[in-house]
């Protein structure tokens, strides 16, 4: 509201008209209040001041040059004012100019060498003529005293060296808090031998006779206000302004795309000097008398930095602004206190406490509120001050017994934020905005959020990037939009969260990412609630592997280190209801739910939460998993019950709706009895509008084969896109089924799910994490060699007991999409104790990179391979390959390179492969929960399906499965065998009994096991 | 031997050895301020006033109590360490570049806000000791002023100064081995090298930051009364010390220690022979030369640490 009339009122003519009248007023101003009042004297040392100000922030704000020495040519301008009107009896006004080019000229003595970065031979040649012209003029001097200047001997010599020395510094190279030392000392140093020279009064200083009257000083200084505003409005408007704010910004950067550095920064630190002194001169003939001590106070840099700080730097009008505040603040309110420094000391703290951004800052929160009354929050939240009392005020508070403050349920599903036009969700978006104002009301320190659309498999990840910002691409919804978010993250309370972890068994760790694990939904919460980022926020990830009572725990611990950090808590967890989503394109504006019962059991839910009893919420939990296929088996739902612990008292429900055929609700916990009775007096609000069309058919429901709360992640739809997607569904046959005899993604993920086809996939991964340890502390590899340019394309050597061993290569699985080489270190142990030497390979993965990426990659670690077997102390000509899942696909892929033709590599570089639970045929995969990660088209498919591309020359290759694997996965690899064979190939097919798609890795650690003896006797083989 | 030779150079070695002394009392003056500028990243503009806070605080508890000056650190290091903890804790650590970054704004921000608010801070202590002491000159009276250990006849070292040049390499060898061989060191020397990652290998950073702000200070505090020791102190005094403070900072390279005792020291002797030989005025010329110099031709300091 403000923002809006303030913008719409500081716009165009109304600038330049109430800029116009503020000009004519300043003109008019001394006649009509006189020419010798306060008021005109008041106004002068403003004009001053402002000037002073631009020529600060010409170098701070626009150059990024701090600098704490501009008042150096303060000094050098007044006593060349002093010394031209005492000694040379020449008139104020035409000193003035003469006084702004000796600044001018000593800017410049002191920008140069501008390109040099160090003294050094470039500067030898112009300090020589120097010296030889010093060495002459102290001849001269010598013969002829009049023409010693300088009245004294040792002042001149040490005047001299000094300009000389200044001038063959490189000031202008120097960066940061160095460069604004260089120019305190710069100043200190001239302001020392000033003190000592006679001729300008050793110290007791001189006067600046004239006879100007305050008028003619008041529109002497209003001009040179004017002109320097315009000039630097010009400036900055220019090629040469536009450089300047590139070499703030990055001078690198601004230095690669052409722009001259160095002159740009010579250009405005010349004119910075210039202003300086001549504001500076203007300001001696007012004060009439000049010190050395005074002149070259660093005090005068701090009013410096207090003018453009307080009014806002790197902005035209800030030191305008500023220079107001100065004046207010040091001339009229330290005249009235009689205490001059100390006010504008305190009032520096203050400006930075209260308003780190200046006033015109101050005005850009004003005018990015909303209304008034966030205006006023909104000031309060961007004072420094904030954080200050927020401490004092946790300290109080600490250990105060649970701190949750609010806790809402919130779906997560970008819909609602990305399609604002559809009227079927307006319900949800109002609840969404009535939790906000729920949030506001409970004045929370930090929203801890947990979203069950992050999802993590090995720990629990903790998100503490201090501020995180980008745009994110929904995997389903990208042709609605891109979800912008910016927000900060409150650090210390996820590391807090980090370190307990262990008290609940979770072993958790911190990322630092902003981009990839922020996912759509705590976006889509974070949004709604906290667009602006008035609240830190603490993201937790949703590993899949922990169980709701798991998740409760985690939630309890969280809020617990948060009250030992005396923070308030809104406690949100982001997930839907029902899941089942719709599988045919619907009507976005007649959504319904597509499980024919998901409405009731969702309503029972929702009414039970109601009813604050939590033993009816426990028990109902399971049932309503069984028969809703919620998100995540209600995760998210459990995360807050555990958070609120035994407060909870009911719910409020905002909003009760359906999104694309799956159940959403915006729900608050109620934690005190007021909230718990008007939840139960309003119950599920009914939808404001009827529906008017027909529910769609009902679909099959799922397979009965999986109702684990793991399947349900296939929640996420195959939906059908809109015109211009990709064209998801045209795999789609024709009698409706998606692939083979699959009619629904659930089925198809039924197969390829691996982690759901065991009964506890946790003991796995712990099987292979110790063992990978074990193995890398026992075999001595050597980790992370780089194969290729990415960072990801390394691979970890383990080495054989003798030399000129044979060299294998082992590629992990992971659905193209996960892991990397650590997790599969124990694969080198009985290769290695079976002579062999071993690689294990790391590549880039989905949707970083696409699978085509990926196999280019494994090829090129087979071409770095046979390039360096020796270094390696293997054999180049006895390379051979194994890999797992994802991995024997790209086995593979690599057995049917063309390798003389692409990498003049010899055809069988490849000497044999090993491909284990292999996938050969890529299609199923589009119409799985893995598409939007590795984003699969027809070209794709075909380009790397091995099973399209048998080779005609191949080593032997061995197909090796468990054989508990799904029945998909006998089918990739029997197809994939029988192709092999049909086409005259060698190959053989190893079963494993009772192995399931896990333990049949078990095999690599023993080379007397099936497996391993088998790759050993296909190594054996190669030896010529 | 000739007798002008003969005192030619007595005079350099004279020169030599107070460059040498006055360098270890330099010393100490600045590596409060290293540690603040080489963790912190912050230019602390109240370092001075601060020291000259711990003068007065010395002559404050001698009113009360007479006793030796040096029993005075007992109050004055603990009292300094708080100061500097709280100060930081509370006040700047909200200001850093990195608290500013958070808010969106610049790196120069970041670095023009503690300037402002250390200026403002500089300002209410010089006004708060005038108002408490006046504006007169001080010294804190003790039986060592005017002693001198003789080492030859004609060559002789100010006592005080033997003694806190002994403090200084006392001081410097301990934060020397706190800073590599405790946690809390180790803490603070990672949160020096990268700020960023520190915070993910489970350091709270502001209680790092508080912590070195806080033996910075408490080094200033032992500094202030030295300082108060050898010569006389007014409430505006600051400045002075601030600027030494950085010339040996400049000189020996932030961030090491070992930097601050060899700047301190070139800086000393660089001042006295100067001194010597061209006048008073030429000590305060011929430092800042020597810092602009090495500014100039190495400004990461003689002794900065490799990265």
């Amino acid at each position: 509201m403000i923002g809006a009339f303030l913008d719409q009122w500081l716009s165009g003519w109304r600038v330049r008209a109430a800029l116009a009248v503020g000009v004519v007023i300043l003109i008019l101003a001394p006649v009509v209040l006189g020419a010798n009042s306060y008021v005109t004297q008041i106004l002068l040392t403003l004009f001053i001041f402002a000037v002073f100000g631009h020529a600060w922030n010409l170098l701070a704000g626009y150059c990024g040059l701090l600098s704490f020495g501009n008042q150096v040519y303060v000094g050098i301008a007044g006593f060349t004012m002093g010394i031209l009107v005492y000694y040379g009896s020449v008139h104020v006004w035409v000193a003035l100019p003469i006084a702004g080019l000796v600044s001018a000229a000593f800017a410049y003595l002191l920008a140069i060498p501008v390109r040099a970065s160090r003294i050094g031979l470039s500067v030898l040649k112009p300090v020589a003529i120097a010296m030889v012209l010093w060495g002459g003029y102290e001849i001269l001097v010598f013969y002829d005293p009049w023409w010693d200047v300088f009245g004294d001997p040792y002042v001149r010599r040490v005047m001299i060296l000094l300009v000389i020395f200044l001038g063959a510094m490189p000031l202008l190279t120097l960066e940061g808090a160095y460069f604004a030392v260089a120019t305190w000392l710069i100043a200190a140093a001239i302001g020392t031998v000033f003190n000592e020279w006679k001729l300008v009064g050793a110290g007791g200083g001189m006067r600046v006779p004239s006879s100007v009257t305050l008028e003619e000083m008041y529109y002497v200084g209003l001009l040179l206000l004017l002109i320097t505003t315009w000039v630097i409005r010009l400036l900055l408007n220019s090629r040469i302004g536009l450089a300047l704010t590139a070499v703030r910004d990055d001078a690198e950067a601004a230095a690669t795309v052409g722009v001259d550095v160095a002159r740009v920064k010579l250009v405005a630190f010349v004119l910075s000097g210039t202003l300086t002194g001549l504001a500076a001169g203007l300001y001696f003939i007012e004060a009439v008398s000049i010190t050395p001590p005074s002149a070259f106070n660093v005090f005068w840099s701090a009013y410096f930095v207090f003018v453009v700080v307080a009014g806002g730097m790197g902005t035209v009008s800030g030191p305008i602004i500023g220079a107001l505040i100065f004046v207010a603040v040091d001339r009229i309110l330290s005249g009235w206190l009689e205490q001059p420094l100390l006010v504008l000391g305190l009032a520096s703290i203050f400006v930075i406490l209260v308003m780190p951004r200046g006033v015109v800052g101050l005005v850009d929160v004003l005018r990015r509120s909303r209304d008034a009354r966030t205006a006023l929050q909104d000031m309060f939240d961007s004072a420094v001050l904030a954080d200050l009392l927020t401490t004092i005020r946790r300290r109080r508070r600490r250990q105060d017994g649970n701190p949750v403050v609010s806790a809402f349920l919130l779906p997560g599903s970008p819909l609602p934020l990305l399609r604002p036009d559809v009227e079927s969700w307006k319900d949800l978006r109002q609840g969404y905005a009535a939790a906000a104002q729920a949030l506001t009301r409970s004045r929370p320190d930090v929203l801890l959020i947990y979203s069950t659309q992050w999802m993590a498999v090995l720990d629990q990840l903790w998100q503490t990037r201090p501020r995180v910002r980008g745009i994110h691409v929904d995997e389903n919804w990208h042709e609605f939009g891109d979800l912008a978010y910016d927000f900060d993250i409150d650090t210390e309370l996820a590391m807090a969260c980090i370190e307990q972890s262990g008290d609940v068994g979770v072993r958790s760790k911190p990322v630092n990412y902003d981009q990839f694990p922020i996912d759509t939904g705590a976006i889509v919460a974070i949004n709604l609630l906290n667009p602006e980022s008035r609240w830190p926020v603490v993201l937790a990830s949703n590993n899949l592997y922990h169980d709701g009572a798991l998740t409760a725990r985690l939630a309890g611990m969280a809020v617990q280190s948060a009250a030992e950090q005396g923070k308030r808590i809104a406690l949100i967890g982001v997930g839907g209801l029902s899941g089942l989503m719709h599988r045919r394109e619907v009507d976005l504006a007649d959504d319904s739910f597509a499980g024919d019962t998901d409405d009731h059991w969702n309503r029972l839910l929702l009414e039970t939460l109601i009813s604050g009893d939590t033993t009816q919420v426990g028990e109902l939990l399971p049932t309503y998993g069984a028969n809703a296929h919620p998100d995540m088996g209600m995760k998210h739902l459990e995360w807050l019950l555990g958070g609120v612990g035994n407060r909870f008292s009911g719910a409020y429900v905002h909003a009760y709706c359906s999104i694309y055929g799956a159940g959403a609700a915006v729900v608050e916990l109620a934690m005190d009895d007021r909230l718990a009775r008007r939840g139960r007096s309003r119950g599920i609000p009914a939808p404001t509008r009827q529906r008017l069309v027909t529910r769609a058919k009902a679909p099959t429901d799922a397979p009965a084969t999986a109702v684990s709360f793991q399947e349900t992640r296939a929640a996420a739809p195959i939906k059908s896109a809109p015109a211009n997607s990709t064209g998801l569904h045209s795999g789609e046959n024709s009698d409706g089924f998606l692939f083979r005899n699959f009619k629904t993604q659930a089925e198809i993920n039924a197969q390829y799910d691996v982690e759901a086809s065991v009964d506890d996939f946790g003991v796995y991964v712990d099987f292979f994490l110790s063992n990978s340890e074990r193995v890398r502390n026992s075999l001595k590899p050597t980790l992370d060699v780089s194969y290729g340019p990415t960072t990801a394309e390394h691979l970890d050597f383990y080495p054989a007991r003798a030399p000129d061993a044979p060299l294998h290569m082992f590629i992990h699985g992971g659905y193209w999409h996960s892991l990397s080489s650590k997790e599969f270190s124990f694969v080198a142990e009985g290769l290695v104790d079976g002579g062999a030497a071993v690689v294990v390979l790391n590549y880039d993965l989905c949707p970083n990179v696409t699978i085509t990426e990926i196999v280019r990659q494994n090829r090129a670690a087979i071409k770095w391979l046979y390039e360096n077997a020796r270094q390696l102390n293997c054999n180049p000509n006895r390379i051979s390959v194994s890999g797992h899942s994802a991995g024997g696909h790209l086995t593979a892929m690599l057995m049917a390179t063309d390798w003389s033709g692409t990498y003049s590599l010899p055809d069988d570089v490849v000497k044999s492969g090993c491909a284990i639970s292999g996938l050969f045929d890529l299609s199923p995969f589009q119409f799985s929960w893995l598409q939007p990660k590795l984003r699969l088209t027809e070209e794709e498919i075909e380009r790397n399906s091995p099973q399209r591309h048998i080779p005609r020359r191949a080593g032997p290759l061995i197909v090796t499965l468990g054989d508990d694997e799904s029945a998909e996965f006998h089918r990739q690899s029997s197809e994939f065998l029988a192709a092999w064979n049909a086409a005259g190939l060698p190959g053989t097919y190893l079963g494993l009994p009772s192995a399931n798609h896990f333990t049949v890795l078990e095999g690599y650690l023993d080379r007397r096991s099936p497996l391993c003896s088998a790759i050993l006797a296909q190594i054996e083989a190669s030896r010529k | 031997m000739n007798e002008d030779l003969y005192w030619a150079l007595i005079d350099i070695a004279n020169g030599l050895l107070s460059g040498v002394m006055l360098g270890g009392y330099y010393a100490i003056i600045s590596i409060g301020l290293a540690l603040t500028f080489g963790v912190m990243r912050l230019v602390n503009l109240a370092h001075g006033d601060l020291l000259v806070l711990a003068a007065y605080l010395a002559v404050l508890a001698l009113q009360f109590v007479p006793m030796s000056p040096f029993i005075t650190l007992a109050l004055v290091i603990p009292v300094m360490f708080g100061v500097g903890y709280a100060l930081q804790r509370f006040m700047l650590n909200s200001i850093s570049v990195q608290s500013m970054e958070r808010r969106g704004m610049s790196t120069g921000y970041g670095l023009m806000s503690p300037i402002l608010v250390t200026f403002g801070l500089s300002i209410v202590i010089a006004h708060a000791l005038l108002g408490g002491f006046a504006s007169d000159a001080r010294i804190i009276r003790n039986a060592l002023s005017y002693s001198a250990v003789r080492l030859t006849e004609d060559l002789n070292v100010s006592t005080l100064r033997l003694i806190f040049f002994g403090i200084a390499v006392a001081i410097l060898l301990g934060l020397h081995l706190f800073l590599k061989r405790t946690h809390a060191g180790r803490a603070i020397r990672a949160s020096a090298d990268d700020v960023e990652i520190t915070p993910l290998m489970g350091m709270v950073t502001p209680k790092i930051n508080a912590m070195a702000s806080g033996i910075a200070i408490s080094i200033a505090g032992v500094a202030g009364v030295m300082v108060g020791m050898s010569r006389t102190f007014q409430p505006f005094d600051g400045p002075v010390f601030l600027l030494i403070a950085f010339g040996v900072v400049i000189v020996g390279g932030m961030g090491s220690i070992v930097g601050s005792l060899v700047g301190g020291m070139l800086l000393g002797i660089t001042q006295v022979l100067a001194g010597t030989y061209f006048g008073p005025s030429a000590q305060l010329v011929a430092g800042y030369m020597l810092i602009l110099f090495v500014l100039a031709v190495r400004p990461q300091g003689l002794f900065a640490r490799r990265r």
